[in-house]
């Protein structure tokens, strides 16, 4: 905690929570910084962030056409048989008129975490290639505001729930795309997680 | 040592929430908003109208609690004849036929968590109106919390939409979306605005601010 008059803000570290003013420690590695008066965390080190968010949003872009397009689930009673799959799903909304949820479900399952994963491939790409500074602006900017809409692993108990509600009323086999969808969502999670917004932040700040 | 705590807002600096970056703010700009240097979003010490943006996405998001319940979410068809079901009477449904995990996840992620995200805001504006300095470390704990519940609440809305592809066999059986979908996904998306626009240093500024002295 600082006491007395500031001058300059080299050096310090703000807390986005509560406000105070740090001043900016190295954290060891495996260890987080949180704010001394609120407990938010502030930085934690991260290694080898952008090679491991690169190739974890790499393998996601591949599983995510699977995962939209193979059933999730597969259903049948009394001869008559149906499948689900994430964009059917969105669909159904839009054709039986409820366009407003239809557009929710859409960009929470569907758009959310595709440009989730395109962002932090393109940025974790240009990061180590040094270039398109202003690009990668952008592309944090949107990150930022994104991030929170991405909600897959809501959308795997969905699926969870649904399948075992409809195993009283008929047959419900889980496809393929269930699976696919389950390492998109490992992939969409483990890339965030590895990716250290505020050294992509600070890169950014450095070089011309 | 809190109220003597140096914030940045006493040192003349503000924080861009989207880079994280400290900006020197004791020089007004001579023309707009202030700018972030690295990342160009707007800076301000404090969320501007931060209360009366989460006072109006907070009520709102209560008046559309009310349709959200007692308008039919979904509606079931079997062998031609459709029973509409509301949030409430899937759950008892639920909890009729045996599946009491399940009937507990719905309970908690479209009942529990919209009504305690509204009211875990609203306790916290009133906090920041009537200057109840109510422990800032857990009134900052109720609002991180609100926004890691937040998106639990889209779990009905999915499950709706998953359904809804999967049975499908006209009017042998089906799952239709009703008008209380429409109000519930409102809720969701309105108090995840809420939760974004309500901006917790209001809670620490109370600790700076003597008592009985509206500053």
């Amino acid at each position: 905690m600082i006491h007395g008059g500031v001058q300059n803000s080299e050096g310090l570290i703000g807390c986005p929570d509560c406000d105070l003013l740090i001043l900016k420690t190295h954290p060891v590695k495996g260890f987080s910084l949180a704010c001394p008066r609120c407990g938010a965390q502030i930085l934690r080190l991260k290694t080898d962030s952008m090679d491991r968010t690169l190739a974890f949003s790499l393998s996601g872009l591949f599983l995510f056409f699977p995962a939209c397009f193979l059933p999730l689930l597969n259903f049948s009673v009394l001869g008559f048989s149906g499948r689900c799959t994430m964009v059917k799903a969105v669909i159904q909304m839009f054709s039986s008129g409820y366009w407003w949820m239809g557009f929710l479900v859409l960009f929470c399952s569907i758009l959310a975490p595709f440009l989730v994963l395109t962002i932090l491939f393109a940025i974790s790409f240009s990061v180590r290639a040094g270039k398109n500074k202003r690009f990668v602006v952008k592309a944090l900017k949107m990150y930022h505001h994104l991030s929170e809409w991405a909600m897959l692993d809501v959308y795997l108990i969905g699926i969870l729930v649904s399948l075992i509600k409809m195993r009283d009323y008929g047959e419900v086999i889980s496809g393929l795309g269930l699976y696919s969808f389950i390492g998109l969502l490992a992939m969409v999670i483990f890339s965030m997680i590895c990716f250290d917004i505020q050294k992509a932040w600070d890169v950014m700040e450095k070089k011309p | 040592m809190t109220r003597n705590a140096v914030t940045l807002k006493k040192a003349g600096f503000a924080l861009c929430l989207t880079c994280n970056k400290i900006i020197d703010v004791k020089n007004a700009p001579p023309v707009g908003p202030r700018r972030c240097t690295r990342c160009g979003s707007r800076v301000e010490s404090r969320i501007a109208s931060s209360v009366s943006h989460t006072w109006a996405l907070v009520l709102t998001g209560f008046f559309l609690l009310i349709p959200a319940n007692i308008c039919p979410i979904t509606q079931v068809v079997r062998f031609g004849s459709g029973s509409p079901d509301t949030i409430m009477s899937g759950i008892l449904g639920l909890i009729r036929s045996g599946m009491f995990p399940i009937a507990a996840i719905i309970f908690v992620a479209s009942i529990v968590v919209p009504i305690f995200k509204l009211a875990g805001l609203a306790f916290l504006l009133l906090c920041v109106r009537f200057q109840w300095t109510f422990s800032p470390v857990h009134c900052t704990r109720i609002y991180r919390f609100i926004g890691l519940i937040g998106k639990w609440s889209m779990l009905d809305l999915f499950m709706i939409a998953i359904l809804a592809a999967l049975v499908d066999m006209g009017a042998v059986s089906s799952v239709v979306p009703g008008p209380g979908a429409t109000a519930f996904a409102s809720v969701v998306v309105v108090t995840l605005f809420a939760s974004l626009s309500f901006d917790p240093r209001l809670i620490w500024d109370l600790e700076e601010a003597p008592h009985g002295r509206k500053s």
